[in-house]
């Protein structure tokens, strides 16, 4: 019951949060020359004269009413998933389907390197409390500094240059190797993939039963996952650390030393799961950081996701897809900060809103 | 009754230079106090020494003439390693990058231009948030409301992403790049400063002050903001680091169009992609490192701050 009002109280925040997103997004695009924007409702493969469409587009985004109206207006286009045309290298369509394409390659990356980061962080981080200020403890903070002090696409191409002199064998760009896509039903595109039924490659592959493209998927996904899980492996480790430690120093854990506890038993029960607490924030943040980080190292990585779709509009000047990508990153970020909210409400029983 | 009234004005700016000298000396023996306990730890006084360093290679950059930097000798395009790497070009310590830019001198150039843009965000932003932050705490009610739920919405915008497409629709260059990202910055100071000042207002001296008949003004410059300072150092060490960053990471993708020439690191980054790293290694590893060791000597000189500043440990 308490969880319930809490939910309900979160999702009535959640209204001015969404309102505030949209209405930085609706005046980025109102502050771009009308032309412009009508250009990103321009559908330049259609057979429809382009005239008609400039017409159609004006009447679309109502741009004769005043600017209060055309944001009315505009929420409407949103929900209906009317986000307008993109015309990159990589795709030419409507935005809402580059986004449909180009989400899962994106979201299996940061499901990756969250994981890893994750199952990393929290033993390594519990070493370095446990072992505050000895050898183990000063070299797993050195991991953390120089992951969180590293510009992930430099770590990137160190990664790429690494793997090309040592391990020859590992595939340093792309989703999967372009010379064993041919005769796959379930799986269409040479750059850009649509597989089916889910679009995440991997979990199609499975679902399939097609042991090659899953194993060249998975290793193709080992050099990204690793650049991602350096740079945010250090944010969960300094949490971890600093949580047990703290926790450390608390009444009740010297209780649970004085009854006679036997060490693995404090340092599970009584300290990490209290210093976890603050990880799950971090994690559930993290995911939607990861989301936006991902862009510069989908991009060295020639990873066909949002950040690489993001990085090719803004050479090519599509201002459909750069708006759109901001949008949706935003509504990402708001979910994650929901849900993690949720999940610290249910563990922690005395936070109130 | 004049005369009376101007006597008591020359006796009370007397004594409130008075205070105001003694004032200072108490703060700088703190700043000293500071600066001693921040040296005896070895990592925050190695975070003091590098920052110091970028500094001092930002200010002597501005006297480097630009013709050192490009040496552009067609014969031999492709980088050359330096001196140290195994047949090297003698003489050269960083070795030079495509198109013939001297590395060394480059990444000098880099570090003035990166460290002068990312401290305009980082300070534009910390006293933007500071003053917003020091208001909406002191008088509470619908502007705090109102902030708090605008750094909400600030708060949910992936800054990236969002200085990406603010300086796309106005204007991809340097400034306004910058204006994009201050607009993002202030929100987690001014959330800092806040918080802070909810706890020193209820301290007895804001009390004390109020009843001597001290102005809101005087009261939140003079006896809250100076108290919720110690944080807001901490948070604008460690921003630079990211700030920094992310400055690098923009022009890596090309987003601030530039072709030839650009003495950015991220651009210097960018130079080695292009010019087949795998051969060139030192061409982005070079550049690179110069960000890393910036950014952690603000981490470290960050969270040795946060150790000395906090007054549980501090005597």
């Amino acid at each position: 019951m308490r969880l319930l009002l809490f939910i309900v109280r979160r999702l009535l925040l959640l209204i001015p949060t969404l309102l505030g997103v949209t209405l930085i997004t609706f005046v980025l695009s109102r502050a771009v020359p009308v032309d412009q924007l009508v250009e990103t409702y321009l559908n330049l493969r259609s057979p429809i004269p382009r005239d008609q469409q400039i017409a159609a587009a004006r009447a679309l985004l109502h741009l004769d009413d005043p600017i209060p109206v055309q944001y009315v207006y505009y929420l409407g286009l949103l929900l209906r998933g009317d986000w307008g045309f993109t015309n990159t290298e990589l795709y030419h369509g409507t935005v809402t389907a580059a986004l449909v394409l180009f989400f899962p390659p994106t979201v299996e990356l940061a499901i990756a390197a969250t994981f890893l980061a994750t199952f990393l962080g929290i033993p390594l981080g519990t070493i370095s409390a446990v072992r505050k200020d000895r050898i183990s403890d000063h070299v797993t903070r050195v991991v953390a500094l120089t992951g969180y002090s590293m510009p992930l696409f430099w770590l990137a191409l160190l990664l790429q240059i690494f793997a090309v002199r040592f391990v020859p064998s590992l595939p340093i760009n792309g989703q999967v190797s372009p010379g064993i896509l041919s005769g796959r039903a379930w799986l269409v595109g040479t750059g850009v993939f649509e597989s089916k039924p889910t679009h995440f490659l991997i979990l199609d592959a499975a679902l399939n039963g097609d042991g090659e493209i899953f194993w060249n998927a998975l290793q193709h996904l080992i050099l990204p996952t690793l650049a991602l899980t350096y740079g945010f492996l250090g944010v969960i480790l300094r949490m971890v650390r600093s949580g047990m430690v703290d926790a450390m120093g608390q009444e009740y854990v010297k209780t649970a030393w004085s009854k006679g506890l036997p060490e693995s038993v404090v340092i599970r029960k009584h300290i990490r799961r209290n210093a976890l607490l603050p990880v799950t924030t971090v994690v559930g943040l993290l995911f939607a950081g990861l989301l936006g980080g991902v862009v510069l190292v989908e991009d060295v990585f020639v990873w066909n996701g949002i950040g690489r779709w993001a990085t090719v509009a803004i050479i090519s000047h599509d201002l459909a897809a750069i708006l759109g990508t901001t949008l949706i990153f935003a509504l990402f970020l708001v979910l994650a900060n929901l849900v993690v909210d949720i999940i610290y409400a249910y563990l922690d029983p005395r936070i109130t809103l | 009754m004049g005369a009376h009234v101007e006597v008591r004005r020359g006796i009370r700016s007397a004594s409130g230079r008075a205070e105001l000298w003694r004032g200072l000396r108490r703060r700088l023996d703190e700043y000293s106090l500071t600066l001693r306990l921040l040296l005896k730890r070895p990592l925050a006084a190695a975070g003091l020494l590098i920052t110091l360093l970028y500094v001092g290679i930002a200010i002597a950059a501005s006297f480097l003439p630009d013709r050192d930097v490009l040496q552009t000798n067609f014969t031999t395009a492709y980088p050359q390693p330096p001196w140290w790497w195994g047949n090297g070009t003698p003489g050269s310590w960083f070795g030079t990058t495509y198109p013939g830019i001297d590395l060394g001198m480059a990444i000098f150039k880099a570090i003035r231009i990166d460290l002068y843009y990312s401290s305009i965000v980082v300070l534009g932003g910390a006293i933007v948030g500071m003053l917003v932050g020091l208001v909406a705490g002191y008088k509470g009610g619908l502007f705090d409301e109102g902030l708090m739920r605008s750094t909400d919405v600030a708060y949910s915008i992936p800054f990236l992403v969002f200085a990406i497409a603010v300086a796309y629709v106005i204007s991809r260059d340097f400034t306004t790049l910058n204006l994009s990202l201050l607009i993002l910055w202030w929100p987690p100071y001014a959330r800092l400063v806040r918080s802070q000042v909810l706890a020193v207002k209820a301290n007895m001296f804001v009390e004390a002050a109020r009843a001597a008949g001290a102005s809101d003004l005087r009261i939140m410059f003079r006896h809250i903001l100076p108290n919720t300072l110690a944080p807001v150092f901490v948070q604008v060490s460690l921003d630079l680091g990211v700030v920094i960053q992310i400055f690098a990471a923009l022009i890596f993708i090309g987003f601030v169009p530039h072709s030839g020439y650009l003495p950015e690191l991220g651009a210097l980054i960018f130079y080695g992609f292009g010019s087949e790293p795998t051969s060139y290694p030192w061409t982005i590893l070079f550049p690179g490192l110069a960000l890393v060791i910036f950014t952690v000597g603000v981490n470290l000189l960050g969270d040795g701050l946060r150790d000395v500043l906090d007054p549980r440990l501090r005597r």
